[in-house]
């Protein structure tokens, strides 16, 4: 039996074992916005923890929370895959630094060319994603379900540099899953690469629709980001390329224009359009100003915009609102202009896939049944890191 | 004495940093739904399910918006409040961010609508509103009905034929084989001459074992009419 007096000798050295087990616990690394690993872990039983490269010593870690989302109000609550909060560590050494909060497809909007029908295909009714199987999801190219939902793929994803001293190949995490929305099927897949970009893409395939196989339309997703750099006091800015095609000196320019109220605004194949997303308080090795940038991933050279104002402008700005959720409401959204600046923010991005029904999706028989299935189409983004890397990531050590 | 408090700190010690170092571990507790966080979303239960409905149906401010007779209730999935999330996350609280959920309530007889924000756990309710019908999504019900009136369609008879009453709802992401399926597409019009702008309107598509059927059932479930909808006669150049 131990004695009271002798339990109490040991308070001291217990005290100190456990506050040295909570600081290795919660705080493995300092990070500017502290970050509780064990509390993420236990906020987020499933999440990913991805390092790469997949073979020898980590240099970067993603920590991938996703779920979910099946409920009967996707105006309030968009069902689907959703990922975050999502944490990058960009070196061994490094904090993890929050990327992400929450990131889903609001809504996919198809407007058939004959002004009807105009479909809300998530959030509208409850469409829900669909099973994956190992045929979906085979180890053969690194894929494991990791729900009856859900795809992991981690693999090889191309040259990430090639130059006089070298080439390097780069690695990367997909998780997808598929909206059941009745005749398609919408893929939603995010991308975590080694190199600390993230992107999101939609990918339409299935039956053309019943009684118009052969009608043109556009599919629309519209994404909501809400991106949390380092934290939610974020900035954003809309970064162009100006140059004057006639002038002959040739000369360009790039220009930063800070968004200070809630605001949405086009995409110009011809000005790279994009947006710059910072932490005034995140800053890398080299004193840089760290950020993401919002950058289109076009498919087809062009982007559609429709009668409803909430298909009018491909990025978005508005202040986080855990009740905003809606794309089809951003209007209503960015009304009164509320200030931005320095704020908990939401960035929406809207892609378009322009659908002209080709033989390939399907041909009608004799007896007038639809033989066929239309291939995947793509459209998406990217979430580009800027600065946040002290140096050319997985080259040489940084000098 | 002495040596036998080092002895008995050591063991202490040796079992409190076990404890710890195990629960560093990522171990989600057992009957956690993959992908799901824990507590922070876990699905309500029926019993919680239960306890909103007579709550919010039982709320004046809400009986005040969607009128009487018994409104058609939709539950979003649990979310939870990012600042409480944060604050855990960040180690600054050991306690669990609040469920919540939001409902929405409308009533097929007055067309009005609500929406309520939800503490399950508590039975609580955050706030009251009221919302366009335009705001409050299809359900399985709408579904169900307009399939209903479409099986009551002479039109659709026709055009179906003597299978038209084996169809039934398919539920979205359902991989059951059901050999008569139909599954809604809930539609808005932006065109003021269409009634569709304005109501609450459903294309229904029917799918047998060889496919789809080449029409929609147009259902407004407003004015709970039916009309075909077969191509629109788009051309291949």
């Amino acid at each position: 039996m131990i004695g009271s007096s002798q339990f109490r000798h040991c308070i001291p050295a217990v005290i100190s074992l456990m506050v040295a087990a909570e600081i290795a616990i919660a705080q493995p690394i300092p990070s500017v916005v502290p970050f509780s690993l064990a509390q993420f872990q236990l906020f987020c039983p499933s999440a990913i923890t991805q390092s790469f490269p997949t073979v020898g010593p980590a240099q970067t870690t993603w920590l991938i929370c996703w779920r979910e989302v099946a409920g009967y109000n996707s105006i309030a609550d968009p069902n689907g895959l959703v990922i975050g909060p999502v944490y990058f560590r960009k070196s061994p050494n490094a904090p993890f630094i929050r990327i992400l909060w929450d990131l889903r497809v609001s809504e996919y909007f198809v407007p058939y060319h004959p002004g009807s029908p105009r479909f809300y295909d998530l959030s509208l009714f409850n469409f829900k994603l669909t099973g994956v199987t190992t045929a979906d999801c085979p180890p053969a190219v690194g894929g494991t379900p990791i729900s009856a939902h859900v795809c992991k793929e981690v693999h090889d994803r191309g040259l990430m540099w090639k130059d006089f001293g070298g080439v390097r190949r780069g690695e990367q995490i997909v998780l997808w899953g598929a909206i059941d929305a009745a005749n398609y099927r919408y893929i939603q897949e995010y991308t975590f690469r080694d190199d600390g970009v993230i992107i999101g893409r939609m990918g339409a395939t299935g039956q053309n629709l019943p009684g118009a196989r052969l009608t043109a339309h556009a599919h629309n997703a519209i994404w909501r980001i809400d991106i949390d750099l380092d934290g939610v006091i974020n900035n954003a800015a809309r970064l162009r390329h100006v140059e004057n095609p006639v002038n002959p000196a040739g000369t360009a320019n790039d220009t930063a224009i800070p968004i200070s109220v809630a605001e949405g605004f086009t995409w110009s194949p011809r000005a790279h359009d994009a947006v710059e997303i910072t932490n005034p308080a995140l800053r890398n090795g080299q004193n840089h100003l760290s950020s993401y940038h919002l950058v289109p991933l076009v498919t087809g050279g062009g982007l559609t915009q429709h009668f409803e104002r909430f298909t009018r402008n491909e990025f978005w700005v508005t202040p986080y609102s855990g009740a905003q959720f809606a794309a089809k409401n951003l209007p209503t959204y960015i009304a009164g202009s509320p200030p931005v600046t320095n704020r908990d923010i939401v960035v929406w991005y809207k892609g378009s896939l322009h659908h002209n029904p080709r033989d390939e999706d399907g041909v009608f028989d004799h007896s007038h049944n639809w033989i066929g299935t239309a291939d995947l189409m793509w459209t998406g983004f990217m979430l580009l890191p800027h600065d946040l890397f002290d140096c050319s990531p997985f080259y040489k050590p940084c000098p | 004495m002495a040596t036998r408090s080092v002895v008995i700190c050591s063991v202490l010690l040796a079992t409190l940093s076990f404890a710890y170092s195990a629960s560093a571990q990522v171990q989600p507790p057992a009957g956690t739904t993959p992908g799901r966080p824990v507590e922070a979303a876990a699905p309500i239960s029926t019993e919680e399910r239960l306890a909103i409905e007579r709550t919010i149906l039982s709320d004046a401010r809400i009986r005040a918006i969607v009128g009487e007779g018994q409104p058609r209730i939709t539950t979003s999935d649990v979310e939870f409040d990012k600042a409480e999330a944060e604050a855990f996350l960040a180690g600054r609280s050991t306690t669990l961010p609040t469920r919540r959920v939001t409902i929405v309530l409308i009533n097929p007889q007055t067309q009005q609508a609500a929406r309520a924000l939800i503490e399950p756990s508590q039975g609580r309710i955050i706030t009251v509103e009221s919302i366009a019908a335009s705001e409050a999504p299809f359900l399985h019900e709408d579904a169900e009905e307009a399939l209903a009136l479409a099986k009551a369609d002479p039109n659709v008879r026709r055009a179906v034929g003597d299978t038209l009453d084996r169809y039934v709802i398919l539920e979205s992401g359902s991989e059951a084989g059901v050999p008569f399926a139909a599954q809604p597409l809930p539609l808005r019009s932006t065109d003021p001459r269409d009634v569709c702008s304005i109501n609450r309107c459903v294309d229904l598509i029917f799918r047998t074992g060889n496919g789809y059927l080449e029409f929609r059932a147009h259902v407004d479930l407003t004015r709970r009419t039916v009309e075909i909808h077969t191509d629109t006669g788009g051309l291949h150049r």
